[in-house]
């Protein structure tokens, strides 16, 4: 189905009152305009009898569009296949009515009366079908039997699991919830438990595209607020006080339970994720706050790092974590403006401990830095590439115990630093192509360290 | 606490991924109904920061090049050869690669479920098979929407060669993510030179006007897809005035390197996607067409191997002597490969059953062979890998969260690479 015509779905809603009409309007014209027993013939009927085919086609492919648009599943079924029924049936009408006014004649007449009555039958069970849809089962038969209120039905249903008669699925007790739930702490937490199983159950019907009794379940504000029932379904604190637990504790053949009968239940250690999270205050963090705070999003347990991390890719240069659950840091300075260097530099101090990579490529490195640069002691990969190292300043890193990647590709280095390259204990790899390393000189590093791979032409 | 929640919204990769971590180790989403999002092996730390991808199009004959069958009987005239790897055999027509195969990593149990040009080529570059309905980006629009690009002012996704709206573009992210398109390396970057009427006073006037006269159409009208055009003049002109413009320069090149890359136009792309990987673009790709050899088969891929054999190997000299090529992957991908029998053309007609791309660099580990195909190449006997598999392995090496679900603007979910799973025993 294209995309375009999906938004045009719920006028599902508006035209199916236009069958209505037609079947009535039909009725009121054989029924009351009677005409000396001549009322097919006027031309008036076989309009409105184009009218009803025209307006019911219509219908039927606007909800179909529905059915996609509004996400309904299995619940729509029977509504949908008295629909194709009444569809049929109001073109077969069409075709005794025709036959009625060309042949006259009592089997053709009550073949085009009956034909009209059992699409009017169908038109009302599939009306009716579709309105429990929309408005909830039993919005018709409910208010009659409201002789009992219902607020008791529920109240009294809840203190079952309490009464040791009753043996039917009892509700989780409260105070021993399971254990996952129970190792949950912090407000976040609880609240991305019980909002999980919000949403796998109960925003399909009370959330965006539909708000079944006036509920809406999917942001804090309408949550918060009572439905049609006008009790709140969430109170703070106090889980059997809120409609929605009381709803989904339930027995699942009980009119009332939530969700429907003919959804998939809510696991109970489900329900005591939304329980515990009610009971923990129902912390719902604002959406609008959190749209308006990306920018400054503060990792939670090292405030420190994070805005280190941040400010130094606002500065203009490169730095992210390692790994995930890995603190370690990497830093890639090789794009800095070199206004900007000495600063950036300056920088690193804060983390100096936790920076594993370092690229320097192709920068201008100031004489101070050279002799900051032994303090990176946790140093396992370091890029000099390009930059003005030279001979004695590389004899300042041999504290860097920790390196196994050094590259120094294109830089002045030569030979003279080939007794210092053999003093890491760790590394596995030089770069010394474009230096003044000699091929002798390559080949005595390799014969010092046979486990370090010395690149060089 | 409270305050924190509310900042956990839009979070980059890095964050999500640190996020995650802390969800799962403390608590156990799991245990109230649905299975983690994050395996511990799915993300992980990247051993590429960029990637060199080399597409040829048209589908290139696996058993004339890396999955030779010297016994077959339609073999044809080439012949094997040994590479530094022992054990290894490759096609003869790739002696200066068959001397680097330490370096590669061949995958010859390709196999797609698309044979013609346009989807094969789409499936290849998107992981997805093509639909009306939607654009799928490309490998290097789920980088730079993911991990960023670096900081130089240098687009984070270049194209040379091919066409322009070729698939694997932004696809349905942000058109900004989308690869700029270079037709000829010599011709560095079109379009960056002011006008000799205008110097640089005058273009700081005219867009001084440009954004008066749009303030307040932009104050009545704050959203995103406004400010992504202001955000395009912006860069722009950050561009024009930038010093790491050179790298779109060849001229810069020594003699020598020029020539190791050799002089046609492949070779000069491979050398500007050197210059712009070390300059900070973190994909690139390159378009080698030509490859549907339908007729005579055996003489055109010969004319094809020789820029291919020369200037790949230079590249991969020049990555691994800069020290570049642990951080860059090097891909050479193709649609499908060609059948075993030669047709009455002596041709190879288009074979999606099985084909070969080569990896390189990036934390692969060289001199290896994955997979294997028949006697005669026509089928796969272990190890098959997927189109979405192999997507999925070079963004495992660029560290991409490939389980992450995200969607397109019409609410449809997405991944990296589909459902792809990275063939792990490569690294």
């Amino acid at each position: 189905m294209p995309d375009f015509i999906l938004p045009f779905g719920p006028l599902h809603i508006v035209f199916l009152h236009l069958p209505i009409g037609g079947v009535f309007a039909i009725w009121f014209v054989l029924l009351v305009l009677k005409n000396d027993g001549e009322a097919h013939r006027t031309p008036a009927l076989g309009h409105l009898h184009l009218f009803l085919i025209v307006s019911t086609l219509l219908t039927i492919g606007l909800g179909l569009v529905y059915e996609v648009q509004g996400q309904y599943k299995e619940e729509l079924e029977l509504h949908e296949l008295w629909g194709y029924i009444f569809g049929g049936l109001v073109l077969l009408n069409y075709v005794f009515y025709w036959w009625h006014r060309k042949v006259d004649g009592s089997l053709s007449k009550y073949s085009y009366l009956l034909s009209l009555a059992a699409a009017s039958v169908a038109m009302t069970i599939t009306a009716h079908q579709g309105g429990e849809l929309v408005h909830g089962k039993g919005f018709l038969t409910n208010p009659f039997q409201a002789s009992e209120p219902t607020t008791q039905t529920i109240q009294a249903t809840i203190e079952m699991p309490l009464a040791p008669a009753v043996t039917e699925r009892p509700a989780p007790p409260m105070v021993e919830s399971t254990s996952a739930t129970a190792a949950v702490s912090n407000p976040f937490e609880l609240y991305q438990a019980a909002e999980l199983v919000l949403q796998n159950h109960c925003y399909s019907c009370h959330g965006a595209t539909k708000q079944k009794g006036d509920l809406r379940l999917d942001n804090p504000g309408s949550a918060m607020t009572p439905g049609k029932s006008g009790e709140a379904s969430i109170v703070a604190h106090d889980a059997t006080a809120s409609l929605l637990i009381q709803r989904m504790q339930l027995p699942r053949d009980h009119d009332d339970a939530m969700p429907p009968s003919n959804k998939a239940p809510v696991a109970s250690e489900n329900i005591a994720a939304v329980i515990a999270w009610i009971e923990a205050g129902a912390h719902w963090p604002d959406p609008t706050l959190r749209s308006q705070r990306v920018s400054t999003f503060v990792e939670m347990d090292d405030t420190a790092t994070q805005a280190w991390i941040d400010a130094m890719n606002a500065s203009g240069a490169k730095a992210e974590y390692n790994a995930w659950d890995d603190p370690r840091i990497r830093v890639d300075l090789s794009f800095t403006d070199a206004e900007q260097l000495e600063n950036t530099l300056q920088n690193l101090d804060t983390v100096v401990e936790r920076i594993i990579w370092l690229d320097l490529s192709s920068l201008e490195i100031p004489e101070t830095f050279f002799e900051r640069l032994p303090q990176f002691k946790n140093l396992e990969r370091l890029h000099l590439d390009g930059t003005n190292i030279s001979d004695a300043q590389l004899m300042q890193l041999s504290s860097l115990t920790q390196l196994n990647y050094l590259n120094l590709f294109d830089t002045q280095i030569s030979n003279a630093s080939i007794p210092t390259l053999g003093q890491f204990p760790k590394l596995k790899k030089v770069f010394l192509a474009q230096t003044s390393v000699t091929k002798a000189g390559a080949q005595s590093l390799a014969k010092m360290q046979p486990e370090l791979e010395v690149i060089h032409r | 606490m409270y305050e924190d929640l509310n900042k956990l919204d839009e979070l980059s990769r890095r964050k999500f991924i640190q996020y995650s971590a802390k969800a799962l180790l403390g608590v156990g989403l799991a245990s109230v109904g649905q299975t983690p999002v994050w395996a511990a092996d799915v993300a992980r730390t990247a051993t590429a920061k960029n990637v060199i991808y080399i597409f040829l199009s048209g589908g290139m004959s696996h058993i004339d090049t890396f999955d030779p069958k010297p016994g077959w009987k339609e073999q044809g005239p080439v012949k094997t050869i040994n590479t530094n790897v022992g054990g290894i055999r490759i096609s003869e027509y790739l002696p200066s690669l068959a001397q680097r195969m330490d370096k590669l990593a061949v995958i010859r149990s390709m196999y797609s479920n698309q044979g013609a040009h346009e989807q094969g080529d789409y499936f290849m570059h998107t992981s997805y098979v093509q639909r009306g309905t939607i654009r799928h980006p490309g490998l290097g629009a789920w980088l730079n929407s993911m991990s960023g690009k670096t900081n130089s002012t240098l687009p984070g996704n270049v194209r040379i060669g091919g066409s322009n709206n070729a698939p694997g573009g932004a696809g349905f992210l942000d058109a900004k993510y989308g690869p700029l398109h270079l037709g000829n390396p010599d011709d560095g970057l079109p379009h960056i030179k002011l006008h000799q009427s205008v110097d640089a006073a005058e273009i700081q006037e005219r867009m001084a006007l440009a954004q008066m006269m749009d303030l307040s159409f932009h104050k009545k009208y704050p959203s995103k897809k406004l400010q992504a055009y202001s955000d395009v003049y912006e860069e722009a002109s950050k561009l024009m005035n930038s010093k790491d413009l050179e790298a779109f320069d060849l001229s810069k090149e020594s003699e020598l390197s020029r020539k190791l890359y050799g002089e046609s136009r492949f070779g000069k792309s491979c050398l500007l996607a050197r210059r712009l990987v070390e300059h900070g673009v973190r994909f690139v790709e390159l378009t080698l067409g030509g490859w549907d050899t339908h007729n005579d088969n055996h003489e055109q891929i010969q004319d094809l191997t020789n820029p291919l054999d020369q200037s790949v190997s230079a590249l991969l000299d020049d990555l691994y002597y800069r020290g570049l090529l642990d951080e860059t992957l090097v891909v050479i991908g193709t649609e499908f490969g060609r059948t075993p029998e030669i047709n009455s053309n002596a041709g190879r007609n288009h074979h999606p059953t099985a084909f070969t791309c080569v990896l390189a660099g990036g934390g692969i580990q060289g001199g290896q062979v994955y997979g294997a195909t028949d006697e005669r190449g026509h089928s796969i006997t272990e190890n098959g890998v997927t189109v979405p598999d192999f997507n999925a392995t070079i963004a495992y090496a660029l560290g991409l969260p490939l389980d992450k679900v995200v969607y397109s603007p019409s609410g449809r979910p997405f991944q990296i690479a589909d459902k792809g799973q990275p063939i792990k025993a490569l690294f």
